[in-house]
């Protein structure tokens, strides 16, 4: 029995990593990276926390620039120049230029799968020209990594821009029927803003959204929880403050040709427009076509972008298709880009108007 | 060589065998009219009661009347004229001198060919007290000394039923301890009491000083850090493990009582679990097997997250915790070793120190050196975190003291070659080793010592008294053959 013992311990001890022994202050804790290709391969900017700042409250940070023919090459070159291995658990934020994104994103998707201390949940982000330009702007930060997960996760709550956390791309990526979008990440006088989104098909970069569409692009995917609605501009502008927003999908075949329908359920509440008067039912009705027309109206504008444009099924029709309507994903799903892009695609709102604001919550 | 007949050879012999020894006493006393001639008594200094020695049995002699004619010398002295309150005739030359140097005092007279062994037991003995390990906030004060008879006067105003039995029994080649095996007849296991009763017989020692010398040689799994024999110094804790179908060995010359057989969860149990309400009970008894629990797995599991899943950290403690570590020039487990060293070393010197010191060192070793050492980058501040915390967790638990250091420093070991698996393997280990435990045939993880009794009723938490109907304690009412 005790010699059992012994061999299931030693037994144990074989399945762990006996090598992955390190001590975490003799690593470099990478928070954000800049993923840009160059001919000869990857070009990468790496912010990293600095503990020997000893600022207790915000650890600093150091910036690495490296460059190999792979990104394994690039990141463990590192090594040599600073005797440190980069740690790459607790990263924040991966950020890749948009010529990287056009040429195709698969061998980063592929290097942060395959590396095991990667968090499935870091983010994604497509950047306006060269990532490491753009990064390389917010070097007098402390900690540009927080401050930019810190914008991704505001950005996403108010719907300006997708939450794409690498698990989700990734299951995008690989679904049948579904394209994959990521946050659009910008500097405008010297402000890093994250607002829009970036359409892929496969791994490259396809196209881009602008913050409005993003919103109906995320009411219609089923990925919108909160965020503002406005009408109009100026004094006449109406603000909507969205409480809940349901989204559902149906599809049929009538005749050769694919019929789809989105259905999107909001529940809003009013924050700003007219002054003084009582919301009665005339006047809720009032407020609750108007938000029905816009969102109807950024629907068309959405779908004739991603049909006649890109060309993208970044909405999920496919998968929709694929998933519960199999005998007509076999037709379909071989050609499924031709055949999106001659789909009949309909929006149907249903708006209803739950309170004035302050006086529902 | 039995006793002879003439008092002087007697009396030679006495000499001999305490030669050099000046406590033995030798008061020769010559009654008037006393046809034999001398009466020689002998005691040991400082072991008997002087007051009785003069007033019960010197001055009865002195002022006796001779014997009718005819008469049994000695039973006529120990039936007419001492008075004694325990008084017997021995021809046993050890008997003799074990007895006398336990406090009795030894009559010879001439032409009797045995003596008298008269009671004058009056040795200076400690008071009763609260005992200083195992203190209460409700419930009785009391604890055991070092003198048997007193100890087993205390168990018996507990316990006031004839069925309770204490079975004598004297152990130590040299020492002579006497031992008192005590338990409820009709409600202890027969089988567990005859197995300790075999097991005691097997001891072979010189000298018994204290009731671990017997633990120690009668005891299952003698190199398990866990102990499979309960020890207490507090009488209401045997009474209520003698309730419950336990059997107590209580050893002369020391408070500490040994009962058996012992499961794991009496280490989490307190008699005050049964003198405060069973709600707070409860929480006490969970809070201390969670205190078990961090003891053994704070600093494994810390070293493992550290060097192994650093992932698993959130990043700002991560990054708290990695500045904290610049400069310290040990690796985390090396530093880890160094401060739990440290630890049991300030708690080995606090114990051995009187209290007046051990406050101060106290102090010094925790509060002093500690913040000297994090400054100094001998050692991070959340490592002394972790230690401080693993250290005063493995305090609530005294029973497992040894059990805590052993496991921790295996479990850090495992976790430092492979991580939470060598952890999560350790701890494996660890419940297979208490599953095969077993103590006088009772399975260490059983709730209870006795078969059939309810399984749920004072283990893990304590139920009410009023629910509790299968527990020793209520057996009376049940079927106590």
């Amino acid at each position: 029995m005790k010699r059992m013992l012994a061999a299931s311990a030693a037994l144990c001890m074989l399945l762990c990593g006996c090598g992955d022994y390190r001590e975490i202050d003799r690593r470099d804790i990478v928070s954000t990276v800049a993923a840009d290709r160059t001919p000869e391969g990857y070009k990468l900017l790496l912010e990293i926390a600095d503990m020997s700042s000893g600022a207790e409250n915000s650890p600093g940070a150091r910036w690495l620039s490296l460059e190999g023919a792979s990104l394994t090459e690039a990141v463990e070159g590192g090594v040599a120049g600073t005797g440190r291995q980069a740690y790459l658990g607790h990263m924040q934020l991966v950020v890749v230029g948009d010529e990287t994104a056009r040429q195709g994103l698969d061998d980063l998707l592929g290097y942060l799968q395959r590396t095991p201390d990667v968090h499935m949940t870091l983010a994604l982000a497509v950047a306006e020209g060269r990532a490491e330009t753009l990064l390389a702007g917010q070097q007098e930060s402390e900690a540009a990594a927080f401050d930019l997960s810190r914008a991704a996760i505001g950005a996403a709550q108010e719907g300006q821009a997708p939450s794409m956390p690498l698990y989700r791309f990734i299951a995008d990526r690989q679904e049948e029927g579904i394209e994959g979008i990521l946050p659009r990440i910008s500097q405008e006088n010297g402000e890093i803003r994250i607002e829009g989104a970036a359409l892929f098909r496969g791994d490259k970069l396809a196209g881009k959204l602008d913050p409005d569409l993003t919103q109906m692009l995320l009411m219609a995917r089923g990925m919108y929880d909160s965020g503002v609605v406005t009408v109009g501009e100026g004094e006449k502008a109406v603000a909507y403050i969205v409480r809940r927003c349901r989204a559902r999908q149906e599809v049929e075949q009538s005749g050769g040709s694919i019929r789809a329908c989105c259905t999107i359920s909001l529940e809003l509440e009013l924050s700003q427009g007219g002054h003084g008067e009582s919301l009665d039912e005339d006047r809720k009705k009032y407020y609750e076509s108007m938000a029905q027309a816009e969102i109807e109206r950024r629907f068309a504008a959405l779908r004739a972008l991603l049909q006649s444009e890109y060309g993208v099924d970044c909405l999920g029709i496919g998968r929709h298709i694929h998933r519960f309507h199999p005998s007509l994903w076999e037709q379909v799903g071989e050609d499924w880009d031709r055949q999106f892009m001659l789909c009949d695609i309909s929006a149907q709102v249903d708006v209803k108007l739950v309170g004035s604001g302050r006086s529902l919550r | 060589m039995p006793v002879s007949v003439n008092l002087k050879e007697n009396m030679e012999k006495m000499q001999k065998l305490f030669e050099r020894d000046k406590t033995m006493i030798t008061r020769k006393v010559t009654p008037p009219g006393w046809p034999q001639g001398e009466i020689c008594l002998f005691f040991c200094d400082g072991m008997v009661n002087s007051t009785s020695v003069n007033d019960s049995i010197i001055r009865p002699l002195t002022y006796m009347a001779p014997p009718p004619e005819g008469a049994d010398v000695l039973q006529y002295l120990e039936r007419s004229v001492v008075q004694s309150n325990e008084a017997r005739q021995s021809s046993d030359w050890d008997d003799l001198v074990y007895s006398m140097v336990y406090g009795d005092t030894i009559l010879f007279c001439e032409g009797c060919g045995a003596a008298l062994v008269l009671n004058t037991k009056g040795f200076a003995m400690r008071g009763i007290a609260e005992p200083d390990g195992e203190t209460v906030l409700k419930g009785p004060r009391e604890g055991f000394t070092e003198g048997i008879l007193r100890n087993l006067s205390m168990l018996r105003r507990k316990i006031r039923v004839s069925e309770l039995k204490f079975e004598y029994m004297t152990l130590g080649s040299v020492s002579k301890t006497v031992c008192a095996l005590c338990y409820i007849d009709g409600v202890a296991d027969k089988d567990v009491l005859c197995e300790v009763r075999r097991r005691i017989s097997q001891v072979s020692i010189d000298g018994i000083l204290d009731s671990n010398y017997i633990a120690e040689m009668i005891r299952d799994h003698k190199k398990s850090p866990f102990k499979t024999i309960g020890t207490t110094e507090r009488p209401d804790v045997v009474a209520a493990r003698l309730l419950e179908g336990r059997v107590a060995l209580i050893v002369d010359g020391t408070p500490v009582a040994i009962t058996m057989p012992c499961v794991l969860i009496e280490s989490f149990q307190s008699s005050e679990d049964y003198y405060v309400g069973f709600q707070f009970a409860a929480i006490s008894r969970i809070l201390r097997m969670a205190g078990f629990f961090l003891a053994v797995s704070v600093a494994p599991v810390y070293i493992s997250l550290m060097t192994f899943h650093a992932e698993m950290l959130p990043t700002s403690l991560l990054l708290s915790i990695a500045a904290a570590r610049q400069g310290v020039p040990f690796p985390s487990v090396l530093e880890a070793l160094l401060l739990l060293t440290a630890f049991d070393l300030l708690r080995e010197a606090g114990t051995r120190t009187p209290s007046a010191i051990g406050q101060t060192l106290s102090i010094v070793g925790g509060l002093v050196v500690g913040s000297a050492a994090v400054e100094a980058r001998f050692a991070s501040a959340p490592m002394v975190i972790i230690v401080a915390f693993s250290g005063i967790t493995g305090l609530m638990i005294p029973k497992l003291k040894a059990a805590v250091i052993f496991v921790r420093l295996g479990l850090l070991a495992l976790s430092a070659a492979a991580g939470l698996y060598g952890y999560m393997a350790g701890m494996a280990v660890l419940v297979m080793h208490l599953a095969s435990m077993e103590s006088f045939g009772v399975g260490m993880l059983s709730s209870s010592p006795l078969s059939g009794m309810g399984s749920c009723e004072d283990s893990t938490i304590r139920m009410p008294f009023s629910r509790m109907r299968k527990s020793g304690r209520f057996l009376s009412g049940g079927g106590r053959s």
